[in-house]
């Protein structure tokens, strides 16, 4: 014990008080030198000759000292320390190779560490919330909405408010289940001050319904005054709203005394009790709510009628949080035996065999919700996917291009090696010192990577999430930008470490360091670097190609109906109509927006295509179609104004178009699509039969319409129903968006329209104002993203490949200065010294397009989910790419080209 | 003769830390103790002497301290430690397996 504490006392020793233990050794030496000239001293001797001979039989002291020190076993630390000293002076004496490498380095590992904490961010972080990995989601579904009716078969998403409480009550392993309004909409939102006046105008803010346990379940405690407790989701509790720290810091600037304030939701006053802690965002990463209400205010905030105690309505989505030592697996079970007794005990005893065959085939699927629901999750994990192999495709360029940097310096210092090795400085010596060099270019790189990567991230989240989610520098991101940034320092520093370590010295001295040797051998070994990043730049610039293609094929697409069109949602509430008086409205708004100078057609509708709504309906029918057994018929449909397929610019194939007179006095009608005539009625017309949605009342169908896509540009054309809004009997009525057919741009009509509507009733509160076009493209919106970065990277990659192409063929341009002299002298023409050089490059350049079109075909099947109307081996994009490569390559290497035409003959030779 | 390299492998280990096992010495008076036990046969020279000796004081067998002489000269004195001196038990131990089998051999011949 004692001998390994004096081992540590003796290396840390060694370690930190170095110079001591150097001039101990010293001393030491010196006394043993002494001992012996006192001895010849005393045999007779004179002193001189006496330290003549002393020092002839010690023989070399460095060297003893040296093998003394490398007892210590700290040589190897002793030497990094060393390496590192000299590596940064040999950086600061070439400034701008040092500058040129870092700066590669720092976009290489800059981009990737940017795009992974935008991964981790929406990927792996769990919520910041206490003990977040006892957290369970009933569902892995990350849909949003509402089902109504029977009950739901398979694995359930969805629960009823009754469900919800039987659950609650079942002894399962869970602490508590909270629940949520899966569909979380937004509300007008009136900051009113204290003496109850409006302070701040409205605006539409997400606000989410949760259970009074929910912030107790989630393990969320407030930032200031408290959050939602249970009795504030009792009927006829006092209403009272906890605020999101960003909405707190937006619509109060950050008022310390903002518990006790008044928010107005739509026509409810809640009390603010609480500020929610600013990393916290709630239980979905994106569109994070601005305040949390208890469910009890459903109605209010929802605009509709009550759905509380509807046991056919599933709308909450339930989380628990598992007892201590409890497993997911073991809550699932007991859940999903606790559900199947409640459907049971609730079917009662008249229970048929169809309805129990159900019940025994409903199920919940639990998942982790450690870190919360993830839309962006799933939706954009391909596009994030691409652009992390796209970031980690620069980095490769980027460590190929400092590789060849490094290895032209080799040559330059080819002489300094040669003398250090004829110094003895053995072959793994000097591959660590270079290795050393390497690993400080990619610290400097990965330190100025990280400060980029930290200060965009947030900006590129901005792209993947309407909320605020926090991206910071972790641990994991650390973890990785550091490994990035080692296994950076091996793929572009070992090559050069190990042609450094073969160094020939004897010929390098020899001559100079300017053999003809010496120059074929570095100039083969930069060869493949440059051609690798010929290739991959190929690989991005063909996928950024396709990518562009893609999305103009999108944008360019007609969908089945004109663009130019002006949409306006109108809110109505406000003005006190109902449902009956509601028609009146929307004709004297029709009435006003067509008269404007300008406008075409006027129609109003539920939604328009590519908002992203849905909706359909089960167990429907069609006349004289006959559902297969087990089939339940489910048909699309949306509710729709006069003179809809006019403004729409989805012509009418047969029939007509709705008009006034369909209101809900007179008989029901329905429009419907091609597609629909073509799968129920394919020899006859459809127009005069009946249909019924969802067990509603029969329609007849009036009018056939030609095929539009409705939901996006990758959907099947689908059976498709139009029923008129004014024959909307329920809230839906109230849903309404005006259409609005423009001649010229439709954007420029915004505040015409605006202004038209606001004076038909001024308590109407107008929505959101945007162009059909814009919606399309919005819609494009991951497609835009992948191209637009992609784009990026292949722009940084032909950057970085242009900038490595130029220093290899300047360096070997600088290197055959002679050849060229001889070559003029004996009278080769401008075009044969170009051809010369630029000969090279094009070889480099065949072989990299070769090696990046098969990469490509490999790469882009990656992309493959991403493309519209465009395959991935589309010959153009290849042809386009490799053209614009080659065209990037031949003009970066004319520049030195050029430079080798002005080599004077004589100064040429003479230099030899 | 006496070079670090006639020396079997291992050998100067034992042959200072014998010597110290008698009292504590520095470096030239190690060496010249074990030429004269040796009968001028061995010959420690400084370049495989000091090594040596940091070796062993970094394994813990040997400690060191500075001493100032009768001339009044700072001297570094090394002295086995008890890990230093089961070492040279074991290292005794194995030397002696090792010349008696020499012995044999060479007798055999």
């Amino acid at each position: 014990m004692q001998r390994w504490l004096d081992r540590i006392r003796l290396r840390l020793r060694s370690l930190f008080r170095r110079s001591t233990v150097d001039r101990d050794l010293r001393r030491e030496l010196d006394a043993h030198v002494q001992a012996s000239i006192d001895e010849q001293v005393a045999a007779g001797m004179s002193p001189d000759d006496a330290r003549r001979a002393a020092l002839r039989m010690f023989g070399n002291v460095a060297g003893i000292e040296d093998a003394c020190r490398d007892t210590r076993g700290v040589h190897l630390l002793d030497d990094l320390v060393r390496d590192v000293g000299y590596g940064i002076r040999a950086l600061r004496r070439e400034p701008a190779f040092a500058l040129v490498a870092i700066l590669t380095l720092a976009l290489g590992i800059g981009a990737n560490t940017a795009i992974f904490s935008v991964f981790d961010a929406v990927m792996l972080r769990p919520l910041l919330v206490d003990h977040p990995e006892r957290l369970v989601l009933f569902s892995g579904d990350t849909s949003t909405g509402t089902i109504s009716g029977t009950l739901p078969e398979g694995a359930w998403s969805l629960f009823s408010s009754e469900a919800y409480e039987a659950l609650r009550a079942a002894n399962l392993p869970f602490q508590d289940v909270a629940a949520f309004s899966s569909n979380s909409g937004d509300v007008t939102v009136h900051v009113l001050d204290q003496d109850g006046t409006q302070a701040a105008g409205d605006a539409n803010l997400n606000t989410h319904l949760v259970s009074g346990n929910y912030f107790d379940v989630m393990g969320v405690h407030a930032a200031l005054g408290r959050t939602l407790k249970a009795d504030d989701d009792r009927p006829g509790a006092a209403a009272v709203a906890v605020i999101s720290d960003r909405y707190w810091h937006q619509l109060f600037h950050a008022d310390p005394d903002v518990v006790g304030r008044v928010v107005r939701l739509n026509q409810v006053a809640f009390t603010i009790v609480g500020v929610t802690p600013a990393p916290f965002f709630g239980e979905r990463v994106a569109g994070a709510p601005a305040f949390w209400v208890p469910l009890v205010w459903q109605p209010d905030i929802q605009e509709r009628e009550s759905v509380l105690t509807r046991p056919d309505y599933y709308w909450l989505s339930l989380i628990g949080r598992l007892g201590p030592g409890q497993t997911e697996r073991a809550a699932e079970a007991a859940a999903n035996v606790a559900l199947r007794q409640f459907l049971t005990a609730k079917a009662g005893t008249a229970i048929d065999a169809s309805t129990r065959d159900r019940i025994a085939g409903v199920r919940i699927d639990m998942v982790s919700g450690a870190r919360g629901i993830s839309v962006i999750r799933e939706q954009d994990t391909k596009p994030l996917a691409l652009l992390l192999a796209a970031a980690g495709l620069v980095l490769l360029i980027a460590c190929a291009n400092v590789a060849t940097l490094l290895l032209c310096r080799a040559t330059t210092r080819g002489t300094e090696v040669a003398v250090r090795r004829a110094l003895g400085a053995g072959r793994g010596r000097l591959v660590r010192q270079w290795l050393t060099e390497s690993a400080i270019l990619a610290f400097f790189g990965a330190t100025l990577g990280v400060l980029v990567a930290n200060w965009t991230a947030p900006f590129l989240l901005s792209f993947f999430s309407g909320g605020p989610v926090h991206t910071a520098l972790n641990g994991a991101v650390l973890l990785f930008s550091t490994t990035t940034a080692l296994v950076a320092t091996l793929v572009f520093g070992l090559a050069p470490a190990l042609q450094a370590g073969r160094t020939d010295a004897l010929a390098v001295l020899r001559s100079s360091g300017r053999g003809p040797r010496q120059r074929r051998r570095v100039l083969g070994v930069t060869e493949p670097f440059v051609v690798v990043q010929l290739a991959l730049s190929l690989v991005l610039a063909i996928a950024a190609t396709l990518c562009a293609r893609s999305l103009f094929n999108l944008e360019r697409t007609p969908y089945g109906f004109d663009q130019d069109i002006l949409l306006t949602g109108i809110n109505p509430k406000p003005g006190g109509y109902t449902v009956k008086s509601v028609g009146a409205l929307y004709r004297r708004i029709y009435d006003t927006v067509a008269a404007l100078p300008g406008v075409e057609g006027v129609t109003f509708a539920r939604y328009s295509p590519f908002a992203g709504n849905r909706s359909s309906f089960g167990s429907s029918t069609v006349e004289g179609y006959t559902p297969a057994p087990d089939e339940n018929l489910r048909l699309e449909a949306v509710e729709v104004g006069p003179n809809y397929p006019q403004t729409l610019g989805m012509p009418l194939v047969s029939g007509r178009a709705f008009d006034f007179t369909d209101t809900m006095g007179a008989a029901p009608v329905a429009m419907v699509n091609e597609a629909f005539a073509q799968r129920f009625f394919p020899t006859s017309s459809p127009l005069g039969h009946e249909l019924r949605l969802g067990g509603g009342d029969p329609r007849q169908i009036v009018g056939v319409v030609s095929d539009a896509q409705f939901h996006g540009a990758r959907d099947a054309m689908i059976p498709f129903v139009f029923v008129p809004i004014l024959q909307e009997t329920g809230q839906f009525a109230f849903d309404c968006e005006f259409e609005v057919r423009t001649r010229g741009d439709a954007a420029t009509f915004t505040r015409t329209v605006r202004q038209a509507i606001e004076g038909v009733d001024s308590r109407v509160v107008v929505g959101r104002t945007r162009t059909l076009r814009a919606q399309v493209l919005a819609s494009f919106g991951p497609e835009r993203l992948a191209a637009g970065f992609v784009g990026a990277f292949a722009l940084l990659a032909l950057l970085l490949a242009a900038v490595g192409l130029y220093g290899v063929v300047a360096h070997g341009v600088a290197r055959r200065t002679n050849e060229i002299g001889i070559r003029v002298a004996l009278g080769a023409s401008c075009t044969e010294v170009l051809w010369l050089i630029v000969r090279e490059t094009i070889t480099r350049l065949c072989v990299g397009i070769i090696i990046g079109v098969v990469g490509a075909l490999a790469a882009s099947q990656l992309l493959a989910s991403q493309l519209f109307g465009v395959t991935t081996i589309d010959p153009l994009s290849y042809a386009a790419a490799a053209v614009g490569l080659a065209i990037v390559a031949v003009a970066t290497s004319l520049i030195p080209a050029t430079r080798a035409l002005r080599v004077d003959p004589v100064t040429a030779l003479r230099a030899e | 003769m006496g070079k670090p390299s006639d020396l079997i492998q291992g050998t100067l280990d034992l042959l200072i830390l014998r010597t110290l096992a008698i009292e504590p010495a520095h470096g030239w008076a190690i060496a010249k103790r074990i030429q004269q036990t040796s009968g001028d046969v061995l010959q420690v020279t400084q370049g495989s002497l000091y090594p040596a000796l940091h070796r062993l004081e970094q394994q813990g067998w040997l400690k060191a301290r500075w001493e100032t002489s009768a001339q009044g000269r700072d001297q570094k004195v090394y002295a086995l430690t008890a890990a230093g001196r089961k070492q040279m038990a074991r290292e005794l131990e194995s030397w002696e397996r090792l010349s008696a089998a020499i012995g044999l051999v060479v007798r055999e011949a």
